[in-house]
């Protein structure tokens, strides 16, 4: 009987170890097959949005698309507007030929391309523009699109008086109509939408037709990827390549060696490591992003004097905070607000440079002269100068709220750290529940979009502010309206109701070698989105094909990935068997 | 025997429907109670791309369109009623229905964990075994030390060390992901290896974060087992060790089955690491990223589906083991 | 004589190794000004530096002394040990002991309701709560007590009706001693290898959470935290692809490996083994 179970047990084992072999041998044979491809050559261009890499661009119809996640994007390829951003920044017809406002800017008239097809083959028609401007200011406010990036309100009217013109009545003159509407809002097939009662929870896959250079194939939610198909009939031509994927990726820089993705946007300290791979080019634009430090004006008695606000832009040293939090990545703020880079930008307001003794005197001269023994300023009911500093919880937002709490120190304000994620900070500003706060937020080079809000994000009512806002943006002639913008960016240097600390560069980089072309549109696509997706790329772009590189190999090597792990496996189970079978009894 | 037994698969449920309930009310409070409020998240915030201003009458009719004007009971009534229909409304950011979401979701959630489970269970029970069989030789010492040390390790540290070695350095498996979206596989095996392929470290990471636990209960029963006269016995007479281990082996089925039904709930906290360090779309990647937009509806769904699934396996456990071992049925 | 058995089996390999490894970290908790060259939140020098004299571990993405951040970091994952441990000792003793002392329905409806606390899935629970607490130590650790002393409990109590019905707790009471007498000289003195136990098992399941919260970014900024110091070290871009990670990554790892594991070693000291 001994004997006997001892062969078995060895058969056994050797039977399962030969089985385990088979099967690893057959994992790596089929890896190695799938290798040869088939030879016809499709042009698949693959691109990565990892500056959003926890966001997801929701489903690409213009009433279900996430903003936050690059979602405006993904329909720009599905849905065209009436006009377009070019690489210049000046506007281009895409369903609209040619158009023309009357003289006081109230009454725009749209001539519309001819022979435009949608992509199930509908003719698209003055009827579809009509219906679309009408259907997103009738139906109730329900996605965060519709309430921030569709400015329905300023029409008045729609008309269509034939099938190619259509004539929009504005109750007010815009001046940053084109931009602002006429450049954003996607224009929706009427045949598909007319039924639809809830648009937000729509989201067919009829739902995504539209007239744009792309035909949505896929979306996938879980894996938060995109597969987009050329339109063979788009009317500017067809694109230059045949598929366009998004995908999420976890290192950009990784897969833009290995060849996963062949295009991405990069953090600055991203772009170092790309060092040595000349064939991906990078190239770099202004964001309007802004880091500003939030004062609660209305709420605390301290920072609500202006002295005070101007003591603390003279201790913060904005270029060192630059240089720690982006590594270079960016540039110092500027106490007007508007960016320098910007065609608005203002260099005649006040300036407050890094001063830390100067500070100290205002503060002196505020009545807060004298301090505790930890060298703490108080205020004359000797209370200690303690702020919160509220900010979100992401890397940059924190090292900035370090660092100012440093600055701060030096001039004998204490600040007590408050991290959140961004919508409790939101709420806790909102309550007006902080003393200060750290923002970070995109602006847009339209005045009416970067500097009209202010008062509304600074608690900052200055009515002289408001008056020359409210002016400006029904000025249609450039030079006043110029003139105006100026002033405003006066009054916010001589009143700081919020420091603005730093701009954020953009940076992107892609495999010149297969696709080029990519360019940061000059005042951003859709209103104010400064990426380098403008999809005339596609079009106007060149495909050099260089596909296939084989550096690194991405997915080939990780063919071998089972194979180890089964090895492993078999390993370990051999290790088990022969201790079993050597120690007999 | 039998109306026993009935008896306490029946009280067993009543608790865990009991704790169910709980959950669900628990569930309910909290995110509300959460400053911020979920209207942020349909507004967008003033730290996203844009600054978004609304106006109050704006704010009314969202709030008004997600139901979160109306009192708290009447919201905490049409909670109740929707969950009993599996129904969690409908995502903010996604606007589709939650359970789509998590339907989404889960396979890949069970798939990892339940390979991960199983991978844990087999080598866990089979170097206890062997490490208790082989008591204070070296292969049990060997073991003693490797075990503490894996169960230090913080797992999303180990799952950090194992991207950098595996895929930077090695580049021998993906970074992050399920699966390499839009390839087209040459076949079912293709296919099959490139899940596997992405399943593989994530997985690995997971055993890790649970064998140990499993690694020393196998060794104590074994330990305890082979002091046992009858052991002690069979060995005197020769009996074959593949028959003693065999003993030990159905003897340890209770309390290893008992064990993984209690960890599990410790072992979805180790997805949530898990996942989110290799930005596997599972439940826990879901749980972090609906947590960092605020999507209450997810958030909620997604907790609730979680400890269904938790007490489901509890429960499935208990009434395993009550067969298993008719004595686990008797207080 | 249980206190003799118990550093009796703290002198085997595994429980020196442990208490060895705990003083080490302790030392450098206490001793962290004098052993750290800087600050923890000093950032006078310049960031992302290598490794020189001025700084033993180099300087992280703002300028600070890694060296000195996990010097620091090691009073913070302790602080937190202790808290959490101590409050799930003292909470879960009392329930435990009252629970299993007065038998009956109380008991069962106790032992019922730690049930069903042990049973919700505690990590998605702690970061909805954690969020809605803010971060902060202090929360951190009321979150990691609550979620806590159900374990502490169920072992506590199982014990004391072991205890209660043996014979010497028996002969107390039946010699007319008043309850609490009985719970203080007999009971209590019978539970300290339990709460020894209960100490370890907590100390590692609270600095394995502080980390891991650190880790999502719910951890509290104004502390040094080692999970902290490795979401940082991750999220900065070129850690793996420099030598970065070597003194930036590894290190703050490690250390929660290291301290996590004296604190098992002890844990099976007591048990036993060697």
């Amino acid at each position: 009987m001994n004997s006997g179970d001892q062969m078995k047990l060895k058969e056994k084992s050797i039977s399962f170890l030969i089985s385990l072999i088979i099967i690893s041998s057959m994992l790596f044979s089929t890896a190695a097959g799938s290798d040869t491809g088939d030879g016809q050559q499709e042009k698949v261009l693959t691109i990565s949005m990892s500056t959003f890499t926890t966001l997801d661009g929701g489903f690409p119809s213009p009433l279900t698309l996430n903003p936050r996640g690059g979602g405006y994007v993904m329909t720009s390829y599905c849905f065209d507007t009436l006009v377009w951003p070019d690489e210049t920044g000046n506007f281009i017809g895409l369903l609209a030929d040619s158009w023309e406002s009357s003289d006081d800017g109230l009454v725009w008239t749209f001539h519309l391309r001819e022979g435009v097809k949608w992509h199930d083959g509908e003719p698209f028609t003055s009827n579809d523009v009509v219906f679309t401007l009408d259907y997103i200011k009738n139906k109730p406010l329900v996605t965060a699109v519709d309430a921030s990036w569709y400015n329905t309100a300023i029409m008045e009217r729609v008309e269509a008086p034939d099938d190619s013109t259509v004539v929009i009545t504005l109750t007010q003159p815009y001046a940053p109509f084109i931009p602002l509407v006429a450049g954003v809002i996607p224009i929706m097939p009427e045949h598909v939408w007319k039924d639809v009662q809830d648009p937000a929870k729509y989201s067919n896959m009829d739902a995504a037709i539209g007239t744009g250079p792309f035909i949505l194939e896929d979306y996938d939610m879980n894996h938060k990827s995109y597969k987009f198909s050329a339109n063979e009939d788009y009317f500017l031509g067809r694109p230059v390549i045949d598929t366009l994927i998004h995908i999420q990726t976890s290192d950009a820089v990784l897969s833009l060696k290995t060849g996963e993705i062949d295009e991405s946007n990069l953090a600055f300290d991203q772009i170092q490591a790309l060092n040595g791979s000349d064939y991906l080019k990078v190239i770099s634009g202004p964001s309007y992003s802004v880091y500003r430090l939030r004062f609660n004006i209305p709420s605390n008695d301290i920072l609500n004097n202006t002295e005070v606000r101007k003591a603390i832009y003279h201790s913060l040293d904005c270029k060192d905070i630059v240089n720690r939090v982006l590594h270079g990545g960016g540039i110092a703020g500027n106490s007007g607000y508007v960016p320098p880079y910007s065609k608005w930008y203002n260099p005649n307001v006040t300036q407050y440079e890094y001063d830390p003794e100067k500070a100290d005197m205002m503060l002196d001269k505020a009545g807060y002269q004298q301090r505790d023994k930890d060298g703490v300023r108080l205020d004359p009911e000797g209370n200690r100068l303690e702020f919160q500093l509220l900010y979100c919880s992401d890397q940059k937002s924190q090292r900035l709220a370090e660092l100012i709490q440093i600055y701060l120190k030096n001039i004998g304000i204490s600040t007590v750290l408050k991290s959140a994620d961004m919508q409790t900070v939101d709420g806790l500003v909102g309550e007006g529940n902080f003393d200060l706060a750290i923002y970070m937020h995109g602006t847009t080079n339209y005045p009416g979009r970067m500097l009209n809000p202010l008062p509304a994000i600074t608690g900052w009512n200055n009515t002289e502010f408001i008056s020359l806002a409210k002016e400006q943006i029904v000025t249609t002639d450039e030079d006043e309206r110029k003139e105006l913008v100026n002033r405003m960016q006066v009054l916010i240097a001589d009143n700081v109701p919020t420091i603005p600390i730093m701009y954020k560069n953009l940076y992107c980089a892609f495999n010149q070698d297969k696709f080029d072309g990519y360019f940061y549109t000059p005042d951003g696509i859709g209103g104010g989105s400064y990426m380098e997706h403008n999809k005339l790329v596609y079009i106007y772009g060149s495909w050099n094909g260089e596909t296939l590189r084989t550096t690194e190999g991405g997915n080939r090597v990780t063919a071998n990935s089972i194979g180890i792990l089964v090895s492993l496996a078999i390993f370990v189970s051999a290790f088990i068997f022969i201790r079993r079978s050597s120690r007999r009894p | 025997m039998d109306r026993k037994r009935l008896w306490h698969i029946f009280s067993r449920g009543l608790e865990y429907s009991i704790t169910f309930f709980l959950i669900l009310i628990i569930n309910f409070f909290i995110p509300r109670t959460m400053p911020g409020g979920p209207l942020l998240s349909i507004t967008g915030s003033q730290n996203a791309d844009l600054p978004v201003v609304l106006d109050e009458e704006t704010k009314y009719e969202l709030m008004e369109y997600y139901h979160l004007n109306d009192p708290l009971h009447i919201q905490f009534m049409q909670y109740m009623a929707d969950a009993a229909q599996l129904d969690f409304g409908y995502s903010i950011t996604h606007n589709i229905p939650v359970l789509d979401i998590i339907l989404g979701r889960l396979p890949w959630t069970i798939l990892l964990m339940g390979s991960a489970l199983v991978f844990s269970t087999f080598f866990g029970i089979a170097l206890g075994i062997e490490s208790g069989w082989n008591r204070g030789r070296k292969l049990d010492h060997a073991l003693l030390m490797i075990m503490p040390v894996l169960r230090s390790i913080p797992p999303f540290f180990l799952g950090a060390l194992m991207i950098f070695v595996f895929s930077y350095r090695m580049g021998w498996f993906p970074l992050s992901g399920a699966l390499t979206p839009y390839i087209d596989y040459t076949g079912m095996a293709d296919q099959v290896r490139d899940i596997f392929s992405h399943l593989a470290l994530p997985m690995l990471c997971l055993a890790a974060f649970e064998m140990p636990g499993t690694y020393l209960l196998v060794r104590n029963v074994c330990v305890q087992q082979m002091e046992k006269p009858y052991v002690l016995m069979a060995t005197a007479r020769g009996l074959k060790e593949r028959n003693i281990k065999k003993h030990v082996l159905i003897n340890s089925t209770v309390p290893v089955v008992n064990q993984i039904a209690a960890m599990l709930g410790f072992l979805v906290g180790g997805a949530v690491f898990i996942e989110t360090v290799f930005s596997y779309p599972g439940m826990g990647m879901l749980v972090y990223n609906s947590f960092i937009e605020r999507d209450y509806p997810v958030l909620q769904g997604a907790f609730i589906f979680m400890s269904l699934c938790v007490l489901a396996c509890n429960y499935a456990a208990d009434i395993a083991c009550s067969y298993i071992d008719g004595r686990a049925g008797q207080e | 004589m249980k206190e003799r058995a118990l550093l009796q089996r703290m002198r085997s390999p595994k429980g020196t190794a442990g208490l060895i490894i705990l003083s080490f970290f302790t030392t450098i908790a206490f001793a962290a000004p004098v052993l750290a060259p800087y600050y923890p939140s000093d950032v006078s020098s310049s960031p992302l530096l290598a490794p020189d004299r001025d700084h033993p571990l180099g300087t992280d993405d703002v300028g600070r002394d890694i060296f000195s951040n996990l010097i620091y970091g090691s009073r913070t994952s302790l602080t937190v040990a202790l808290v959490v441990s101590l409050g799930v000792l003292v909470i879960g003793t009392l329930a435990g002991v009252f629970s299993g002392y007065i038998g009956g329905k109380i008991d069962r409806v106790m032992m019922r309701g730690v049930d069903i606390f042990l049973m919700i899935p505690d990590l998605p629970l702690i970061l909805i709560l954690a969020a809605y607490l803010r971060p902060s130590i202090w929360n951190i650790i009321f979150i990691l007590t609550v979620m806590g002393w159900p374990v502490g409990a169920r072992i506590t109590r199982a014990q004391t009706r072991t205890l209660r019905v043996s014979g010497h707790v028996n002969f107390a009471r039946v010699s007319g001693a008043s309850n609490w007498c009985v719970i203080k000289r007999h009971i209590i003195p019978d539970l300290y290898p339990i709460m020894t136990t209960t100490i370890v098992m907590q100390s590692i399941r609270a600095i394995l959470s502080e980390s891991g919260l650190a880790f999502l970014g719910l951890g509290d900024p104004s502390y040094p935290s080692w999970g902290t110091m490795i979401k940082y070290a991750i999220s900065y871009p070129l850690v793996f692809f420099s030598n970065a990670w070597m003194w930036w990554l590894l290190p703050a790892g490690i250390c929660i490996t290291m301290l996590v594991l004296g604190f098992v070693f002890v844990g099976q000291a007591m048990e036993g083994d060697k």
